[in-house]
């Protein structure tokens, strides 16, 4: 295989990955998507009604809610980690060929 | 496919001039010995910058910079945003490494004397750099205005007002009054958003111009050996070789930073309560952890003179040492080797190191 067609593969593998990788970022439900409505239209008197029951404050609870590790936020890690040593890998290889040039005396070897 | 990947190339280069910078970047040597690893701390620290310019502007986005407002802002950036925990937390541990390898820049670079001639005035652009960077923690670390946001503002503006004859101004300027509260908020906002981000990207475009043209610097041991030995110093060129390290290291790094921002978001202390003395052992975040612990070991009075004055100008003179250290490690100028600097440079070290841990610690 040309080494173009190489590089040119892999940067379509990584491409992919990194696209599978959002999709399933973007597409899993936020930890808090069970409490907001996709669309609903709130008359004003109601708005009112919940400011003065003090609905606009968020509670400690909440936000030691929203900063939980769940399961969705492991996985996504690992996914994360796994694309970069997938592209460190792949550098690596890039970095071969340019130490076999250096090697070879393509680039200047002193200062 | 070929023709056209040239024309294409020919097109970018006559508009941008690309083929001039890869030239110059080809042209840049990095020199290979044992210290080389110090050199990727500036590529790190330019990658964590970028990372900040990009989340620090959407967190504004949802931010309400009002005594009033600040705190749920900040509690609905976590629960309510989408993603708004991870941006955060992103943002926050994106500050801390660029702390902790600030830190490491500034050390090794300080050990192996890069301020030696010509580079004086890339070590003064670090130096300022380093400052900006830590106050860019400093009140970052306020905005959420919680609990012990309010108490590093007290005790942070509290510092400068030691200082002799301008301290008062000082503190009043950095408070917006004689207390804490609403104006110094805004104050700490426009610092944060405004000033220093701008201050730290002038000061980074003259430090990459200055480093671009220098180049590296070789440790004085290294380049006597080589002189002893008659031998060049071996060098591989900055691209594509050291450009391909430091997309190793900055995935690495990004790879750590998510893993911390996920493991361990941000936190949001309570709210204030104006009233509410300063509860017992009240810290600063790490990274002035080791000014704390030396002002606390200096006693209420030393030789009638009080004891947080004589500490904040010893500190004071210590860190102008540092910053004219070009100017005043005359050895080192000379290319020789300066035993009392290197000294100076491990001392500060230890007592950082030490200090940092018996804070956090203790």
């Amino acid at each position: 295989m040309k080494h173009s067609m190489k590089r040119i593969l892999a940067c379509m593998l990584q491409a992919a990955c990194a696209a599978l990788l959002l999709i399933s970022f973007c597409a899993s439900p936020p930890a808090y998507a069970e409490e907001t409505a996709a669309m609903k239209i709130i008359p004003s008197r109601e708005i009112k009604n919940e400011e003065a029951a003090g609905a606009g404050i968020i509670s400690a609870e909440a936000v030691e809610k929203a900063r939980a590790i769940t399961p969705e936020r492991i996985y996504w890690l690992i996914g994360l980690w796994l694309l970069i040593i997938l592209a460190a890998v792949l550098i690596r290889w890039q970095l071969r060929d340019d130490d076999k040039l250096y090697r070879e005396g393509y680039y200047s070897r002193e200062l | 496919m070929e023709e056209q990947k040239i024309q294409v190339k020919k097109a970018l280069d006559e508009r941008f001039m690309l083929g001039a910078l890869i030239d110059l970047a080809r042209k840049k040597l990095v020199p290979v010995h044992k210290h080389t690893i110090w050199y990727y701390m500036g590529a790190l620290l330019l990658i964590l910058f970028m990372i900040q310019m990009v989340t620090g502007p959407i967190l504004l986005f949802y931010y309400k910079p009002a005594a009033e407002t600040a705190y749920q802002s900040v509690a609905e950036i976590m629960v309510k945003v989408p993603y708004g925990w991870l941006l955060r937390s992103v943002h926050h541990w994106s500050s801390n490494l660029m702390i902790l390898i600030a830190f490491v820049h500034f050390f090794s670079t300080f050990l192996v004397k890069a301020y030696r001639r010509p580079r004086e005035f890339t070590w003064l652009t670090g130096m300022v750099m380093f400052l900006l960077v830590l106050f860019l923690g400093y009140t970052g670390y306020t905005l959420p205005f919680d609990e012990r946001a309010f108490f590093a503002l007290n005790v942070g503006t509290d510092m400068p007002g030691a200082i002799p004859v301008v301290g008062q101004y000082v503190l009043e300027f950095l408070r917006g009054g004689a207390q804490v509260g609403a104006h110094t908020l805004n104050r700490f906002f426009a610092l944060h958003v405004g000033v220093l981000p701008l201050a730290l990207l002038a000061v980074l475009a003259i430090h990459i111009i200055l480093v671009q043209m220098h180049g590296m610097s070789i440790p004085l041991s290294i380049e006597k050996k080589a002189k002893d030995e008659k031998k060049k110093i071996p060098a591989k060129p900055m691209f594509p070789h050291f450009v391909w390290h430091d997309a190793v290291n900055g995935l690495v790094l990004v790879g750590l930073l998510f893993t911390l921002a996920i493991c361990i978001p941000s936190e949001l202390g309570s709210v204030i309560d104006y009233l509410k003395p300063a509860p017992v052992g009240v810290k600063p975040d790490w990274f002035f952890l080791w000014v704390y612990q030396i002002l606390k070991w200096i006693p209420t009075y030393v030789l009638g003179i009080e004891g947080e004055i004589v500490g904040i100008t010893g500190l004071a003179m210590v860190a102008a040492v540092i910053f004219c250290a070009p100017f005043v490690d005359w050895k080192s100028q000379r290319n020789e080797r300066s035993p009392l600097f290197t000294a100076f440079a491990v001392v500060s070290l230890t007592v950082f190191l030490v200090c940092t841990a018996i804070g956090f610690f203790f």
